[in-house]
């Protein structure tokens, strides 16, 4: 190999491996977007910001409601090699089931007169949703997976057709009980006190207005993933999971109950679904047609975070690219922003096969 | 009585017939090596053991218990530390996490001692022990499976092929780690290279087609016979 060979193989090795050239590529490209967004608009640089500032915590607010959402899909995906089409419907469900106990504690807590204070009332019963919910949620997701899924293990079709059949029935259930999806239920005008406790806005000045709930699903999103992260690093059954899905086998020639740990991370990854339905409510209401949309979303973030062997951070960074690009695009190109994230995937897809993190 | 007793089990990998009636024993204290070509069945003896792969007919018994109907987890909570062929170690995981996923018995203490062991066996495990196990090399990779079967009290250890794919001066110092190994445990190893273990094992048996063809506690006598060897170790002798 003659020298100057050798010098073009080390130069093309470094632009394609290291972390400095991907990280510049990303900002170029980012700043390239903002700037042809810009030239596109007709407005003033005051108007863009403002409008940019505002996709921006619209699209980081977006992004942690679909990580937290997601997260669920990817552990049961990863771990049981399941791929669970009524995950969706699950967090559809999750958020009837939060808008309704949040209603009744309401309810309750008012007549019980301890409480006469608005913030706590709502507080409390926004928290007995959660809580009530994802317990809900874990109970349906482990007794699905109990009776049904666990005979079909390794058998992909079987599992495709079952959890497409439990998506459809949870579906066809909600529309029963709330509606088609034309309706969607808001807390504030179901609510009693016709109040909530993250209501409101935060106004920076100069037009830069944000809603407090979109904060707070940042700050949530955030802490959410700093802990899940905790928890697949530092506890045992969080490395026996991260484990699993590498090797699920070999987990259990180790003496784990690789049975009892799917069961577990069904109930985990249902609870997740129901939470993120829950934790949607206040923001974007309860719809039965939100099931098949959010399944979409969940199917990209997964594939761009790498699905095969990919690691939870993945998720997290496909949820950030997806929920970033879809708010960017409505509040710029709205023609595309239903199929932006399908633009993206596709490019992953060409080239890193696996995914941000995964293995081809 | 020996530690592990395999009596006359017949596995199957889905409608494939792989073992015979297969039988053999693993007395306590000892290394029981089971030798053959690939593909004569040897490692699907050792998965029968571990319940990966159910004997449907046969009995396995383990410290006097019959184990065949357990599940693999149950079977190996009982005292087996297992080291596969392919090392199939955890690669997203740290070496120390590797470590962690398989310790049974959680407790600082028990850790720390554990670790140690383990450090003395193995020095380079130290030096890399907050590192990915993909960023190991071929060698120190198969110390991390020896070592993640050894962080648990067990009382026979199953070891496949420790030797594939490494280099001689690796396969030397894990040939000589694992002679350490036997003055303490009771192991059940598989090898292709009968010349690589002859210092090591107490008694031998040959596969070859899903069933044993011969066994022996002298590997000079057993390997005398050059046909034997020819035909069921593939390997010629002059």
């Amino acid at each position: 190999m003659s020298i100057e060979t050798s010098i073009y193989q080390k130069i093309k090795k470094f632009i394609l491996t290291s972390r400095i050239v991907k990280i510049l590529t990303l900002v170029i490209i980012l700043i390239l977007s903002i700037y042809w967004a810009y030239s596109q608009i007709e407005i003033s640089v005051d108007a863009f910001t403002l409008k940019f500032g505002r996709s921006i915590i619209d699209g980081l607010a977006y992004s942690m409601l679909l990580f937290l959402m997601v997260s669920g899909f990817f552990v049961i995906f990863g771990l049981c090699d399941v791929i669970n089409f009524a995950h969706g419907a699950f967090f559809m469900l999750g958020g009837f089931i939060g808008y309704e106990i949040y209603l009744a504690s309401e309810i309750y807590l008012l007549d019980t007169a301890f409480l006469n204070n608005n913030f706590f009332v709502s507080l409390l019963a926004f928290f007995i949703a959660c809580i009530g919910t994802a317990s809900i949620l874990a109970v349906i997701g482990g007794g699905i997976e109990v009776f049904t899924i666990k005979k079909y293990y390794g058998n992909v079709t079987s599992q495709i057709l079952l959890t497409i059949g439990f998506m459809f029935i949870i579906a066809k259930l909600a529309e029963i009980i709330w509606g088609a999806p034309f309706q969607t239920f808001f807390l504030d005008s179901s609510s009693q006190l016709n109040y909530f406790f993250l209501g409101g806005v935060i106004n920076l000045g100069t037009g830069l207005v944000f809603e407090v709930y979109q904060i707070f699903l940042i700050i949530f999103g955030f802490l959410f993933a700093g802990g899940m992260f905790l928890v697949f690093q530092k506890t045992r059954v969080g490395l026996q999971i991260q484990a699993g899905i590498e090797d699920a086998e070999m987990v259990e020639a180790l003496g784990i109950n690789i049975t009892r740990l799917f069961t577990l991370v069904f109930m985990v990854g249902a609870a997740l679904a129901g939470l993120a339905g829950v934790i949607l409510v206040p923001w974007l209401g309860a719809n039965t047609g939100h099931g098949t949309t959010y399944l979409i979303f969940a199917f990209v973030i997964v594939v761009v975070g790498g699905a095969h062997y990919g690691r939870f951070e993945g998720t997290f960074f496909g949820a950030l690219i997806v929920g970033m690009s879809i708010k960017f695009c409505e509040y710029f190109f709205p023609d595309i922003s239903s199929i932006i994230v399908f633009i993206i995937m596709s490019v992953i897809l060409v080239f890193k096969p696996g995914g941000l993190t995964g293995e081809h | 009585m020996s530690l592990l007793e395999v009596n006359d089990i017949h596995v199957y990998i889905q409608s494939f017939y792989i073992l015979h009636g297969v039988s053999f024993e693993v007395p306590k204290g000892e290394v029981t090596v089971l030798l053959g070509r690939n593909g004569s069945g040897k490692t699907t003896a050792m998965k029968a053991i571990l319940g990966l792969l159910p004997p449907r007919q046969g009995s396995i018994r383990f410290k006097g218990d019959e184990i065949s109907h357990l599940p693999a987890h149950k079977i190996v909570q009982q005292g087996i530390g297992y080291v596969p062929d392919t090392r199939r170690i955890f690669n997203t995981l740290t070496v120390e996490q590797n470590l962690l996923v398989a310790m049974r018995r959680s407790g600082t203490k028990n850790q720390e001692d554990k670790f140690e062991y383990i450090f003395n066996l193995f020095p380079d495990l130290k030096q890399f022990w907050k590192n990915k196990a993909r960023s190991l090399s071929g060698g120190q990779q198969q110390m991390l499976a020896v070592a993640r079967a050894l962080v648990n009290e067990n009382d026979l250890l199953l070891i496949d092929e420790p030797t594939e794919g490494l280099s001689p001066l690796y396969s030397k110092n894990l040939l000589r780690s694992l002679s350490q190994l036997k003055e303490t445990k009771t192991i059940l190893l598989v090898e292709q290279n009968f010349r690589s273990v002859t210092a090591l094992g107490d008694r031998y048996y040959i596969f070859d087609d899903g069933k044993i063809v011969a066994s022996g506690e002298d590997m000079a006598k057993l390997t005398a016979d050059k046909e034997l060897v020819s035909r069921h170790l593939g390997v010629t002798t002059t």
